[in-house]
């Protein structure tokens, strides 16, 4: 450290000095060091006669510079984007993020015909992934997913048009943007609720039409698909025409989907979660549909267990069917046929009393994780968000939900079971899912 | 005569009594001269040339000691100004030192490509020292001195002559130089006296090099 100061202390004093000399002090007294020496030396040499450059190189530099400097002038185009050389940096990074957002943009709206399968098709799927980020409250998400419901049927009628063969997935993604402003509908109230719910009912009905008119047109392996697709538009339309859709308070969006027209089978429901919920239509209704519809491509599930089963049960009438409802009770497990598509996936509420995330309302029997019991809550799922698929509203009959894991998880009748059934009553069956409609 | 010619005159004038380099622009008007240099003006470009070939050339010609040469890089330093004037932004207020910071480096670079390609020692060049003596714009006295001090300066680091240089014949003070260099100026300061010293040793300590000032 000393050293260091000391060693400081000699330059700074024989800078001084240098500077003296440079400027043409002469000190008396000769310098001590030889580097002083030196130093004087230079500093004199270069006040005195120092090499200067010739004439002739004077001339020769000059003329070269200027000759450059024409040629170059001759060869200026105008550039567009001069004015962004000159601004400061600043602007220059806004100009170049500006033009990245336009190029985006070019991009997306150019990708916005995009089908499926298309270059830019990816496009504009991440594009709309971003307009739903954009959303801050449920009834505007509800708002994009049915412009989405909206766009991924167009996409199936062009591809149609153009002979395409018509993918189950992309049916699928109809059926998820529909399900999907249902949900959001759920974090509605009052007078927004109503309007979305008129907005989502009208769409339904007219997309229900299209599709069923594809469904006329197209090959019997396609029909299959497109019927189950329209079943399930009129189970949502005729769903969001009811009271109960209007009224719903609970927080669980897919509720919707359990609709409890009749508490007629209050004992068997108490017993199990919740007394409100009317057990008897949903089990048919919402559990198979919800699976069915989203998840699996018909081929997993029977068609008829679709959320408004037409023909097997009147499902949609929500006419408590006593046939159904013993299937609530937790006792039977797994030999009734009908239940199982409840029991396939996670949430299947079952209809009925208040749910709660998670709970484990089995029916009569406690199972471990999450198995909602039949009857149990109405809006069974937990997460009224994200996968669809997964959000099981178990109807009346009541499945409970098993766990996530799907096709593995058994709507055990009476639930006993461990992991992933869910613990409907009734009709809980293994993992075949056989309905028996 | 127009500003033009007279401008250039002074520009080709060989003995040009006031040596305009001795101060640098204020800020203002170097500002202004580069904007109109980026738009390749004659006169701005000339009005450069003769602020900075002299210290160009002196910066040069103490470095390869070949006066041809030296007047040679000293054009090409001026033109390969010309060909990147365009995309030089100086950042700060000190237009000007940034200015004569980027010649000099420019210059710098140009030593550093003519030595290697050449493949001359320095040092070598300077024992002979035949051109030298031929030049007739020195006188012996002082001619000898130079050239042993430009023997010594050839033996020291790139660095340490960039300092030397820049402070003895161009006159620029520490503080300037580091700024040019990116360096502290205490940084300048060890590196002018460590420069300084080696050349003493490379002088041997030979007190008749030093005699006219010593005595």
């Amino acid at each position: 450290m000393e050293n260091r100061q000391d060693n400081r202390f000699p330059d700074e004093q024989l800078d001084m000095q240098i500077d003296q000399w440079l400027s043409g002090k002469r000190e008396p007294n000769a310098p001590a060091s030889n580097v002083e020496q030196v130093a004087r030396a230079f500093a004199r040499l270069a006040s005195e006669e120092s090499p200067r450059l010739s004439p002739a190189a004077r001339a020769r530099g000059i003329n070269l510079l200027r000759a450059r400097a024409a040629q170059k002038r001759a060869e200026r185009h105008p550039n567009p984007f001069a004015f962004l050389l000159a601004a400061p940096r600043w602007a220059q990074i806004g100009a170049v993020a500006l033009l990245v957002v336009l190029i985006a943009n070019g991009v997306s709206s150019v990708a916005a015909d995009s089908l499926p399968g298309g270059l830019l098709y990816p496009f504009k799927r991440f594009g709309e992934g971003g307009q739903l980020l954009l959303q801050n409250t449920s009834g505007q998400r509800a708002q994009v997913w049915m412009n989405f419901a909206n766009t991924r049927l167009d996409e199936v009628q062009r591809m149609i048009q153009n002979g395409a063969r018509v993918d189950p997935t992309f049916l699928d993604a109809v059926d998820e943007s529909i399900l999907r402003a249902l949900t959001e509908i759920a974090g509605t109230r009052g007078d927004e609720r109503v309007e979305l719910l008129k907005q989502l009912t009208q769409l339904a009905i007219r997309q229900q039409r299209i599709v069923h008119q594809l469904a006329q047109k197209a090959p019997p392996a396609e029909r299959a698909r497109l019927e189950q697709t329209a079943r399930l538009l009129q189970g949502v339309a005729e769903f969001t025409q009811s009271p109960d859709a209007v009224s719903g308070t609970d927080a669980s969006p897919l509720q919707f989907l359990t609709p409890s027209p009749t508490p007629t089978h209050s004992p068997t429901v108490r017993s199990t979660v919740t007394p409100t919920a009317s057990a008897t239509p949903s089990p048919t209704l919402t559990p198979t549909t919800l699976p069915a519809a989203t998840i699996h491509p018909p081929t997993d599930v029977p068609a008829p267990t679709n959320f408004a089963a037409p023909p097997a049960a009147p499902t949609m009438t929500r006419t408590a069917q006593p046939s159904k409802t013993p299937q609530l009770i937790p006792t039977q497990d797994q030999d009734e046929t009908e239940t199982p598509e409840p029991g396939e996936e996670d949430d299947k509420s079952g209809s009925g009393g208040g749910d709660g995330d998670e709970d484990k309302s089995g029916s009569g029997d406690g199972d471990d994780d999450d198995n909602n019991g039949s009857g149990g809550d109405g809006g069974g799922d937990d997460d009224g968000d994200d996968k669809d698929e997964d959000d099981n509203s178990g109807g009346g009959g009541g499945d409970g939900d098993g766990d996530d894991e799907d096709e593995d998880d058994d709507s055990g009748g009476d639930g006993g079971d461990d992991d992933d059934d869910s613990g409907g009553s009734g009709g809980g069956d293994d993992d075949d899912d056989e309905g028996d409609d | 005569m127009s500003n033009d010619a007279s401008m250039l005159s002074q520009a080709l004038a060989p003995d040009v009594s006031t040596d305009p380099l001795d101060h640098l622009l204020p800020p203002a008007e170097a500002r202004e001269l580069l904007r109109r240099a980026q738009q390749h003006e004659d006169r701005a470009l000339t009005q450069l040339y003769t602020m900075f070939s002299e210290r160009v050339f002196r910066f040069i010609y103490y470095r390869i000691q070949d006066r041809p040469r030296a007047e040679d890089l000293t054009n090409e330093v001026f033109v390969r100004m010309l060909e990147s004037i365009e995309k030089f932004r100086p950042s700060g207020d000190d237009v000007a030192l940034v200015l004569t910071s980027w010649i000099f480096t420019i210059a710098r670079n140009l030593i550093i490509d003519d030595t290697r390609r050449q493949k001359i020692r320095v040092a070598e060049q300077l024992t002979d020292g035949d051109e030298e003596l031929r030049d007739e714009t020195f006188d012996l006295d002082v001619h000898l001195t130079r050239a042993a001090l430009q023997n010594a300066l050839a033996q020291l680091t790139e660095e340490q002559q960039t300092v030397l240089l820049l402070r003895f014949e161009d006159g620029f003070t520490s503080a300037q130089i580091g700024k040019m260099m990116g360096k502290t100026e205490m940084a300048i300061k060890a590196l002018q006296r460590r420069g300084l010293a080696a050349m003493a040793r490379a002088l041997g300590g030979d007190k008749s090099v030093f005699a006219k000032d010593t005595v």
